[in-house]
């Protein structure tokens, strides 16, 4: 009896629902409390998974449309699949053939075949016309049906754009946090002294942290000066203004207090409006934000725990529950009931 | 017999986890320098003597110690001295591109081969390499989407793995009559350990990455 496991949530949002489940399992019942009191038809109430079932397969005992049945039936997508976070590997780039665009604009938009959501993270290989850009991971911010999405943390109003490629989804993040992050973009704060330090990547730092800030090479101008520049994070994701990476979402950005007025706006480096170093300034080093530690004084004031910047394996292993009707983790505000637990043998 | 021959595996495995955690650590927060000296086109590119001297550099800059000590030059043909070093971590497969940099030194061109290390390689510039089979590596990562190589440049006293006290990994076995089981079938056998990689001081780590040749 004590290989079992048990719990319970409410579904926040139609996104899948990530468990972790660090003694493992070799399998999960999974049941639609509220679907179940509604009697819903058409609907999942029960879900059913166990090892060495396909990935994202399951087993769903549904409603019928008359509500006075249920059926069992097989789901080969959108059900149960295990997860292990430190596995590192990553599934064939798209598309076949590398015909794929990049706009040279705030915020670049891809057109591609995909099937990417809104806050993965991709990586683009191979693209003709923008290479700056390949090797570096951005968080999806807007998808388009299935053929377009945008990387809204960066600018390349003066890039030439991208007329072949490649992009890869990066299912996993660093496994520690905090991690470093790739600049993309640094514009003057709306508070006099401080900067606005866009990163490519949903940044993940909070108010207090220590961070350095490096731009290394002459690619990055007039900022190399902030070259191994220690400072703290007294704000984060301060609204966007101009010409600054548009995401058009909550701005990915920390403030911190170093006054970068006297640098010259971000063109400096990048041309005549505001952008990333071009294809002609390859190869160079990213400029990047390290995460080094906390300033105590300034979390205290803000009410942020003293211990944000301790160093934490995020790796973990769980299962990933599909959303909607007939998946385990069911539809916004439905109450899902789970049990799940180690066999002796599988 | 069946026991010893798990408990010397297990132990290979718990300090390959150490291993492998404190490389995780590494690759998430240590400051990059992209090699950027090769001439094959890709981004980052192959390492060269170039790149070595900027990480360098900046590791002097920031007053980073040097880890190993310096081997006198001796009459011996085919030596050279070598300098007070850092050490640069890396990937095993990095050791045949390593091998076609101009200056690179293999460990048995030292003038006193014993005074290398079981995992070194051989050194360039300020930088002794060693390498591992679980040493850092991104796939897909490059321009020409190659796997990008992470080299961990360091300095005395850049990183370190904080333990509890008195407490940092044991062995437990229970046997099949102690751990249960139906007929005593089960015995259980395993490490525990409890562990946290730390970067000391950010500025005398450095990740340089490169890819390969070709």
């Amino acid at each position: 009896m004590e290989n079992t496991m048990q719990g319970t949530f409410t579904s926040a949002t139609t996104a899948a629902k990530i468990l972790k489940i660090r003694s493992d399992l070799d399998w999960m019942h999974v049941y639609n409390y509220t679907k179940l009191a509604a009697n819903t038809a058409s609907t999942g109430l029960q879900f059913y998974w166990q090892r060495v079932m396909p990935a994202g397969s399951g087993l769903e005992y549904k409603n019928n449309a008359a509500r006075d049945a249920t059926h069992l039936k097989l789901i080969t997508s959108g059900g149960f699949t295990l997860i292990d976070s430190s596995v590192m590997t990553l599934s064939a780039r798209m598309p076949v053939g590398g015909a794929m665009t990049i706009t040279g604009a705030t915020p670049p938009v891809v057109t591609t075949v995909h099937d990417l959501s809104v806050g993965e993270i991709v990586r683009l290989t191979n693209v003709t016309g923008a290479p700056q850009i390949c090797g570096t991971d951005f968080t999806v911010t807007a998808v388009t049906g299935a053929t377009n999405f945008t990387i809204g943390n960066i600018s390349l109003d003066t890039s030439a754009a991208g007329t072949a490629g490649y992009w890869t989804r990066i299912p996993y993040q660093p496994l520690y946090y905090p991690s470093n992050r790739y600049i993309t973009f640094v514009a003057a704060s709306a508070t006099a002294g401080r900067a606005k330090v866009y990163m490519s990547v949903t940044h993940g730092f909070t108010v207090g942290q220590k961070v350095r800030l490096k731009f290394p090479g002459a690619v990055w101008g007039t900022y190399t000066e902030l070259d191994g520049t220690a400072c703290t994070v007294v704000a984060i994701n301060e609204a966007r203004a101009g010409a600054e990476p548009n995401n058009g979402g909550v701005a990915n950005n920390i403030v911190v207090d170093v006054d970068v007025s006297g640098y010259g706006n971000w063109n400096v480096f990048g041309g005549a409006a505001l952008c990333y170093p071009k294809a002609d300034e390859l190869p160079f080093s990213q400029a990047q934000v390290v995460p080094i530690g906390q300033n105590t004084a300034t979390s205290l004031a803000a009410g942020v725990d003293i211990l944000e910047d301790s160093t934490i394996n995020t790796g973990y292993i769980g299962i990933k529950l599909g959303s909607g009707a007939d998946g385990p983790a069911g539809v916004a505000n439905d109450v899902i009931y789970w049990v799940a637990g180690k066999s002796f043998n599988v | 017999m069946v026991l010893n021959a798990a408990t010397a595996r297990l132990g290979v495995a718990l300090r390959l986890t150490e291993d492998q955690l404190t490389r995780d650590m590494l690759a998430a927060t240590a400051g990059l320098i992209n090699c950027t000296g090769g001439v094959r086109g890709d981004f980052p590119t192959e390492i060269m003597p170039s790149d070595v001297n900027v990480v360098t550099n900046a590791l002097l800059g920031a007053d980073a110690r040097t880890i190993l000590d310096n081997i006198e030059g001796e009459d011996k043909f085919g030596t050279g001295p070598v300098r007070d070093s850092y050490f640069a971590l890396c990937h095993t497969d990095l050791t045949k591109p390593l091998g076609e940099v101009d200056s690179f030194r293999q460990k048995n061109n030292y003038p006193a081969p014993t005074r290398a290390l079981r995992s070194e390689w051989g050194s360039l510039g300020s930088l002794r390499f060693l390498v591992s089979s679980v040493g850092s590596k991104i796939p897909n990562a490059s321009l020409k989407n190659k796997t990008v190589y992470n080299v961990f440049c360091v300095g005395m006293e850049a990183y370190t793995t904080v333990k509890q006290d008195g407490y940092s990994s044991s062995f437990v076995y229970r046997s099949p009559m102690q751990a249960g089981g139906p007929l005593a079938l089960n015995a259980s056998v395993g490490y525990k350990m409890a562990t946290c990689p730390r970067i000391t001081n950010d500025l005398n780590v450095l990740r340089l990455r490169c890819t390969l040749l070709g």
